[in-house]
């Protein structure tokens, strides 16, 4: 056994650039199974975790309120309040397309959004500097604001200055009372329209500003415990929602937590597919090592004659060329392996992914390599222990 | 190993003259006629009848190292029977120098692949040292060739890639001898044909002379009990083949029984006894001094 191994290794090593030639197809097809399902894990973790910071833990409500049928704040305050085991907070919000203007500056790109004092808890937010809307800027709909880092560096230099200053809505000037942490990550720079190009009010002042002076999109957020359990919840607020609207086209339930279970689901498909090509690619490679071995047992019938007239028993040879695969393939493997790391990490610097070589992965791509060096050289090797040492000693 | 496939490929016409040119190869009529007239008043002589299985004198009474009884070996040839071994029956003693000659076509390279246990035979028994050959499997065979049999090869069939002293060890890393005793028997052979020096130079490097002396030291390296050298002079010039001849008469001379195979009467007058094969049978079996009177 230790001498196949042995006599293996010679040969592989004597014919160099054979076997790199043989190794390069499993190189290429270990490889690129380790990167491309590293590239997929690390979107898939990139866009789980950008859907994570929107928030698991949210459910939110859009309604079509008609005259005939709505549910006003006050109603859904009181389901809200009835149901309090479930859910952690509350907010309406209100978007509105208003113009935003510090003195005579416009800042088209700015989103307005009418919200409730826990609006950033749900969002999990912190505050940079002054305080949140609270609970009697709403009741008074008083005229305050809290403004993205970006509208406060922008136009007043940094948070500390902007507040107590004014900013202008749709003509209407509001007190600027805190300015939001940065959103915006690191090693990206604050942009207009980004996450941090944004202003709060009290969503009792947005209704005014917005057209048709109804709540139509409520955001709860539900307690970690319910969080497995979204479906559930869904299911009650809609069973509540029924109850007033009687049709189910008149309002829509989304949790993000559901969200994140089809888009996981999405993934997982993809990256199957992917290592379903790659795979493909490794039989292919496996095909290419049964094609070398076979001219390896040809080119080799007399250095075969000779061994068997010199006493190597079948299984002797049968084991030196199995080995000799099955070294070739794993040796592939193993070059691949190295390079298909390397690659993740490169193509995932390069996409500014979190790309990371996955071990399963590693492992059964290897193990399939080297699988297809067994059964690929078994064939060839064979009919190399069956030859006849006289017919072989007499090739060329 | 051009005189190997002619072998076959005019076993069925061997019997009929070719061409009136004198060919090396070609078997000599009249040579074959004389041969068979005094094997044939040697047995009226000894008043045995039919044929007699020659016993060298000084091995009389002894067991034969090779005992070959009535060997047929038969090929298919279309719907053709080709007899290329037709009831041979040689016994050969521990300690012989025997050349077994015959022209191409005459059966001795089937012969000799029966003897070297390459091949069995279509019926008949083969013993070497008292086992029987003539139904063992290919691994069976494969035992019997690493252990009892040194080959000496026309082209020395050396393995290109290893040097000298991996290929001088291959038949004991065949016979599963530890890889320390392995370098060390295959040195002591090297150091007896003169070319330990050279030990890690690949066969290629060395002249014909050379690479024979390593295949001779091969063949002797697993001890066996009996070397077979089929036309080890074939690829060699008269100069060095002598030299070689000088090697197998000295190992010969340690006590090593020798089979050569050769086409050649010049070289096979170099052993101490011959058999002479023609048409697939044994036409003369005597000693070399006997045979070079008759030719």
């Amino acid at each position: 056994m230790l001498n196949s191994f042995n006599l293996a290794l010679r040969s592989i090593w004597s014919n160099k650039m054979r076997s790199f030639l043989t190794m390069l197809g499993i190189i290429i097809g270990v490889a690129a199974v380790i990167i491309l399902v590293g590239i997929v894990n690390g979107e898939m973790s990139y866009m789980t975790e950008s859907f994570a910071s929107m928030g698991t833990n949210r459910i939110t409500v859009n309604v079509v309120n008609l005259n005939s049928r709505s549910i006003s704040v006050d109603e859904m305050y009181e389901f809200y309040e009835d149901n309090e085991k479930y859910f952690s907070n509350l907010s309406p919000t209100v978007t509105v397309s208003a113009t935003v203007k510090v003195g005579n500056e416009n800042s088209d790109a700015t989103t307005v959004t009418g919200v409730s004092e826990d609006y950033l808890d749900i969002m999990d937010y912190d505050l940079e500097r002054g305080r949140f809307i609270q609970y009697a800027d709403i009741s008074a709909r008083q005229k305050v604001a809290v403004i993205g880092l970006y509208v406060a560096e922008t136009y007043y230099g940094n948070a500390e200055q902007a507040i107590g200053e004014r900013i202008s809505v749709n003509g209407t000037k509001y007190e600027i009372v805190g300015v939001v942490e940065r959103q915006t990550s690191e090693s990206d720079e604050m942009s207009e329209g980004g996450s941090d190009d944004f202003l709060y009010i009290p969503y009792t002042a947005a209704v005014k500003l917005s057209r048709n002076g109804t709540i139509n999109n409520y955001t709860f957020t539900v307690h970690d415990e319910y969080v497995e359990q979204a479906s559930t919840v869904t299911t009650m607020i809609e069973d509540f929602l029924y109850t007033i609207f009687k049709n189910d086209d008149l309002y829509k339930v989304t949790a993000m937590s559901e969200l994140l279970d089809s888009m996981n689901e999405m993934i997982g498909q993809m990256s199957l597919m992917l290592g379903g090509i790659a795979g493909i690619s490794l039989l292919v490679a496996g095909v290419g090592v049964m094609n070398i071995m076979l001219v390896s047992v040809t080119e080799r019938t007399r250095e075969i004659g000779i061994r068997k007239a010199l006493g190597a028993k079948k299984a002797t040879i049968l084991t030196q060329f199995v080995i000799e695969a099955a070294v070739t393939s794993s040796l592939g493997g193993i070059i691949g392996i190295i390079i298909g790391c390397i690659g993740t990490v490169i193509a995932g610097q390069m996409m500014s992914i979190d790309a990371k070589p996955s071990f399963g992965w590693i492992i059964a791509s290897f193990t399939v390599s080297m699988g297809i060096g067994l059964v690929f050289g078994y064939m060839p090797a064979r009919s190399a222990a069956t030859l006849n040492p006289i017919d072989a000693l007499r090739s060329d | 190993m051009a005189d190997e496939e002619k072998d076959t490929l005019h076993l069925n016409t061997s019997a009929e003259p070719e061409d009136d040119t004198p060919d090396e190869y070609a078997e000599n009529h009249e040579e074959i006629a004389k041969l068979k007239a005094a094997q044939e008043a040697a047995a009226k002589a000894n008043n045995t009848a039919g044929q007699v299985v020659y016993v060298p004198k000084e091995h009389i009474g002894e067991l034969p190292l090779l005992e070959l009884h009535d060997i047929y070996k038969i090929y298919k040839m279309g719907t053709e029977e080709v007899h290329a071994n037709d009831g041979i029956t040689i016994n050969i003693y521990d300690g012989e120098f025997v050349a077994i000659v015959g022209k191409s076509g005459s059966g001795k390279s089937t012969l000799m692949n029966i003897i070297g246990a390459l091949d069995v035979p279509t019926s008949g028994r083969y013993l070497i040292n008292g086992q029987d050959t003539s139904s063992m499997s290919d691994d069976e065979l494969a035992a019997i060739r690493n252990k009892k049999i040194g080959f000496i090869f026309q082209q020395y069939n050396l393995l290109p890639k290893d040097n000298l002293l991996d290929n001088v060890c291959l038949p004991l890393l065949y016979a599963g001898i530890p890889k320390q005793e392995r370098k060390e028997r295959a040195m002591r052979q090297l150091e007896r044909v003169g070319l330990s020096e050279k030990w890690m130079q690949k066969p290629a490097q060395l002249s014909g002379g050379q690479q024979q002396r390593v295949s001779i030291a091969r063949a002797l390296a697993g001890d066996p009990e009996l070397i077979l050298a089929d036309e080890p002079t074939g690829a060699l010039d008269s100069k060095t083949s002598r030299q070689v001849l000088g090697f197998l008469k000295d190992i010969n001379a340690d006590g090593n029984t020798i089979v050569m195979i050769t086409h050649d009467n010049s070289i096979a007058l170099e052993a101490k006894r011959i058999v002479r094969i023609s048409d697939g049978k044994v036409v003369y079996d005597g000693t070399a001094e006997d045979y070079a009177k008759l030719i």
